[in-house]
Formats: C-alpha cells, sequence, structure tokens
C-alpha cells in the first residue's frame, strides 16, 4: 500500500526516509513555500511537495509562446524518455510558466497535451499566483543584470538542476548537447557507494581498452 | 534586355515569376507581422468599465455609471444649476472579455425605466487611460470619457549624498485627492540610521518632495495622472510594500529592487499609449546612467538619475506648486496605509 501510494502520487507529499534534505539546503526560504497549481488542477506546496530533499529539474514556459518553449520542450521529452527509469521516482522535471496570468492549469493542459508531455510521470507543469511565480522565478534562474532578468522569454531557454538532497544546483542549456545535458544532471546525483564506483570504473576501463584495441588510442577522451 | 542588372540565376527566376511570387509572399509576411504587432502593443492595455462616464454631448449630457455587478445606469442633468444628476434607468451588462472588452451586451430591466439605449450591442472600437470608443449598429462611434470627483499625481523623488556611497532616499509617491481629503502611498529606499531601508517610506521623509526645490542634489518630478495610471501603479507600489514586509524581495540587494520598482512604476505610465517620454533604462551600451563610463554610479544613485533624465525629457509635464497646492487645497497629507 505504502509503496503503491508512492509510485501513483508523484507530486503528493514524499516519505521522509525517500526524500530527504541536505543540512545545506535553504529549504522554503530560497524555494519558497508557495501554493501552487497543477496542470491536472492539484494544488502544490512548491518546496514541501515538490523539491524537499528531491532532484529536480526545472524550465521556464508558457503556453502561448511559439519562441523557445516548443524547441525546449521537444528537447526535454527526448531528456525525459532517456531517463524515464527514473523520472517519477528520483528525478522529477518541473515546467513552470512565465506568463501566469494568462496560464491557468487548463492551458498547461493543454500545452502538455499539444507537446506529448501529458501524463509522463514525474513531469509536471506549474502555474500559481503571479507574485509567488515571480518571486520563485527570481530566486531559482536569477542573473543579477535587470535587462536580462525582466526579459521572461529569455528565460525560457534554460533548465535548472536542483539535487535538495545533496543541495546541488546547475544550470544547462537545454539547446546543449545530450551528453552535455545528461552529464550535468548525472552532477546533481547523490554520491555514488565505493562498490558502485569500482564498478563504473571497471566498465570505463574495459570501454578504454577495447577503444585503445581498435584505434591504438582513447578516441572517448 | 529588361532583366540585364539581375544576374543570370535571378534573372530566370523572375521570368518564371518565382521571384515576384516571393515578393507577393514577403509583403504578405510584413502585413501580418505589423497587425501583430499592433496587437502585442495593446495587449498589457486593459480596460476597467466599471465607473462613471460622460457622453462627449455637454449640452445634455448623459452619464452612465457601470458598477461590479454588472448593472448600469444611465443618469442625466438635473435642476437649475446643472449640476445635478439623477437617474432615468438602469440595466444588465454582460462583457464579452472582462480585461480587454470587444462588445457590452446591454440588456434593459422591465421595471427600471427606459434605458436610453435600449437592449443593445456596444461594440468597443478604442480606449485608452480616460476615454473608450463605443459604436451602435447604425450609429456613429460615441467617445465617453471617465468622470472622476479625484485628481491623481505621481511623484518622482530622490535626492544624493545622503549616504556613506554617495546616494541617497528615491521613491515614487502616489497622491489621490479629492480637494478634501488626500492618500499619499510611498514605498522606496528611505535612510535608517547610517544605512538604508526598503519598504514604506516614512511620512518625514517623503513630506520634504512634497514641494520643489532648487537644491541641485534633489530631483522631484510631479505629473499628474489618470484614475487608471494612479490604479496600475498603485498596484505595483503596494505589490512591492507586501514583498519588503514579508521578505520577499526580488533581489538580495535592496537598491536594485529600488530600480525595479522605479522602473515598474514609470513604464505602467506608457501601458496604454505614450503619455510620457521615457528613457530606457536597460543596462545596454546605449543606457549611460548606468554604464556611463566616466562615471559607473552606485545602484543607490541609479534611480536619482533615472528621475532626473525623466523630469529633462518631461519638463512641460511637471507640476508646479502652485498648480499642485489649489489642486490638493493645501490639505494636511493623510497617508494611504
Amino acid at each position: 500500500m505504502k509503496r503503491r501510494a508512492f509510485f501513483t502520487s508523484f507530486v503528493g507529499k514524499p516519505p521522509d526516509e525517500q526524500f530527504k534534505p541536505a543540512r545545506g539546503s535553504p529549504g522554503p526560504t530560497i524555494f519558497t513555500n508557495a501554493l501552487l497549481r497543477t496542470h491536472e488542477n492539484k494544488q502544490v506546496r512548491f518546496y514541501d511537495d515538490l523539491i524537499r530533499g528531491r532532484h529536480v529539474l526545472i524550465n521556464l514556459m508558457y503556453a502561448d509562446c511559439h519562441g523557445a518553449c516548443p524547441v525546449v520542450t521537444e528537447r526535454l521529452l527526448k531528456v525525459y524518455s532517456e531517463l524515464k527509469d527514473r523520472m517519477g521516482k528520483n528525478l522529477f522535471l518541473y515546467s513552470m510558466t512565465v506568463k501566469p496570468e494568462d496560464d491557468d492549469p487548463a492551458a498547461l493542459k493543454n500545452y502538455a497535451e499539444m507537446h506529448r508531455a501529458y501524463g509522463l510521470p514525474g513531469w509536471t507543469f506549474l502555474t500559481g499566483d503571479p507574485y509567488d511565480m515571480e518571486t520563485i522565478r527570481f530566486n531559482l534562474f536569477r542573473m543579477d543584470h535587470i535587462a536580462i532578468d525582466l526579459d521572461i522569454y529569455a528565460h525560457t531557454s534554460t533548465l535548472k538542476i536542483i539535487n535538495d538532497g545533496t543541495n546541488r544546483w546547475l544550470h544547462v542549456d537545454p539547446m546543449a548537447s545530450f551528453s552535455t545535458i545528461l552529464r550535468k544532471i548525472s552532477w546533481a546525483d547523490p554520491p555514488k557507494s565505493f562498490a558502485e564506483k569500482l564498478e563504473a570504473n571497471k566498465k570505463l576501463q574495459e570501454k578504454i581498452n577495447k577503444e585503445k584495441k581498435l584505434w591504438g588510442y582513447r578516441k572517448d577522451a | 534586355m529588361g532583366e540585364a542588372w539581375l544576374s543570370p540565376f535571378v534573372a530566370a527566376e523572375f521570368k518564371e515569376g518565382t521571384v515576384r511570387r516571393s515578393a507577393m509572399l514577403l509583403g504578405l509576411i510584413l502585413v501580418c507581422l505589423l497587425s501583430a504587432h499592433s496587437a502585442i502593443a495593446q495587449r498589457g492595455c486593459e480596460l476597467n468599465i466599471v465607473g462613471t462616464w460622460s457622453t462627449a454631448d455637454q449640452s445634455n449630457p448623459i452619464l452612465y455609471r457601470f458598477t461590479q455587478d454588472g448593472k448600469v445606469t444611465a443618469l442625466s442633468r438635473s435642476g437649475s444649476n446643472g449640476e445635478d444628476f439623477r437617474e432615468i434607468a438602469t440595466a444588465d451588462y454582460v462583457l464579452d472579455n472582462p480585461k480587454a472588452p470587444k462588445v457590452v451586451l446591454l440588456k434593459e430591466l422591465a421595471d427600471r425605466g427606459k434605458f436610453p439605449l435600449g437592449t443593445a450591442a456596444l461594440d468597443i472600437t478604442g480606449y485608452d487611460d480616460k476615454s473608450v470608443t463605443v459604436k451602435i449598429l447604425g450609429q456613429d462611434a460615441v467617445r465617453w470619457t471617465r468622470v472622476d470627483p479625484n485628481r491623481y499625481f505621481m511623484v518622482l523623488a530622490g535626492r544624493i549624498r545622503t549616504f556613506y556611497d554617495g546616494g541617497g532616499p528615491s521613491f515614487p509617491m502616489l497622491i489621490k485627492t479629492d480637494g478634501r481629503k488626500t492618500e499619499i502611498d510611498a514605498v522606496g529606499l528611505f535612510p535608517r540610521g547610517s544605512y538604508w531601508d526598503f519598504g514604506r517610506v516614512p511620512e518625514q521623509v517623503y513630506s520634504h518632495f512634497m514641494k520643489e526645490t532648487d537644491n541641485d542634489s534633489e530631483v522631484m518630478f510631479r505629473l499628474e495622472i489618470t484614475g487608471v495610471q494612479y490604479e496600475r501603479a498603485l498596484k505595483i507600489v503596494r505589490t512591492w510594500d507586501r514583498r519588503a514586509r514579508e521578505g520577499a524581495l526580488l533581489y538580495p540587494d535592496v537598491t536594485m529592487d529600488n530600480i525595479l520598482l522605479a522602473k515598474g512604476v514609470t513604464e505602467s505610465l506608457n501601458q496604454c499609449g505614450e503619455r510620457i517620454k521615457l528613457y530606457k533604462l536597460d543596462w545596454s551600451i546605449q543606457d549611460y546612467i548606468s554604464n556611463s563610463p566616466q562615471d559607473k554610479p552606485e545602484t543607490t544613485r541609479i534611480p536619482y538619475l533615472y528621475f532626473q533624465k525623466l523630469k529633462r525629457l518631461n519638463e512641460s509635464l511637471h507640476v508646479g506648486d502652485e498648480k499642485f497646492h489649489a489642486a490638493t487645497r493645501a490639505g494636511s497629507p493623510q497617508s494611504g496605509h
């Protein structure tokens, strides 16, 4: 029952033992605990329900966008399919609107459906009070340059990678190569155990040996 | 021969009409872009129909009072002095889009008098901060102007050489007066001890800027605004006040928040068309206030320089003390919080 509840309610309150924030996590002070609405019109608390102790990817968009957003969403769809085994379990993707006045949950649902992102576990589209959405946008995506920070369209081509469980923050251009995006996402993964590191090293060495045998040098250095 | 000036490739294409087709297509795209641009330019401008509107006919003006609950009352002039109005009739109204209506549907109420416009559909063909142009099928378009007993002012106040870094207090002040009672809302950067703070400005700080000054370290630009501009600016000012109270400011450095406030309030004046000449404070290479090669100003000084620039650009809009005090009847100001 417990397991079912966990897997089915991916935006529900997570069990504390599964998603534990890092000791240095800024918590709701920076993330805010604003009440937001998902594309399925569910109310969620931004920090408690979506961020707390989790590894998340956050991008900004708006439903009526004909510029970067559709392209970025397509890219994210590919990133999602690459990481689909983890999505909704230990990795979550949030697409937040920069036009909350225009984008109600229904508009976000339409957008998600249009881009084949509707119903994918772990991918949530979010809207809310413009006051809260602006606070979150500045707290997470601020570049300390007034002209850039006020340009909501400029933010639609940034992907924030945050792991509240390890308190790691990174960002990547969603138009970067897939290997770059995936590598950056992995940088925020929780530290591997010693056995996992040994196994990864063993695999890497096998790959290097194979390349050396084939090409005479390490090709993917 | 006529196409000799064209390259052989283009000339061949021209013969086939490809270039002509491309030119037509390009023209069509340009028209679409221009119409899209004008649609976008109007997007931020909202019309709040609630309030009292007067028809342009000065000999027999009719007032239409729209209320929030979907009722509109027609009033006509009565009495010998011509300043009293009596209720003629009341009708129901429905808007097709509450934020940017294009059609107002009126429905007469059986027991509430004969409504001058009857049961009709009013097409809203244009609007700005002061007026709305409406048209009934088969009649000429008429302009209604908003009737408001209050007068509204915005004061952009700033001073330098107060803080240790050469900056000083700077804030926008919004004033609403009906000649007897005056409400003032001032939010921004103000001195607190030897440092500065951001939030609702204390009365002893803003009251200094209620009158003009010759001091070259101070700027005071006062302009009269419409009720709609006032409401828009007040919303911004109150949102920043809320941010300051709730610790939800957008920058950790409050002097940056103050710049955002100054920009937001002044730019809101032009949301429904150019009412003042604005300066583009955007940290670009053309923005010599924030990017001055000689003197890179501290963020505490930028709003002062910005307000000074706006005053220079709009000198004719500045409301002097005499005119301002006549409007407020020099009554003691009452804080709006």
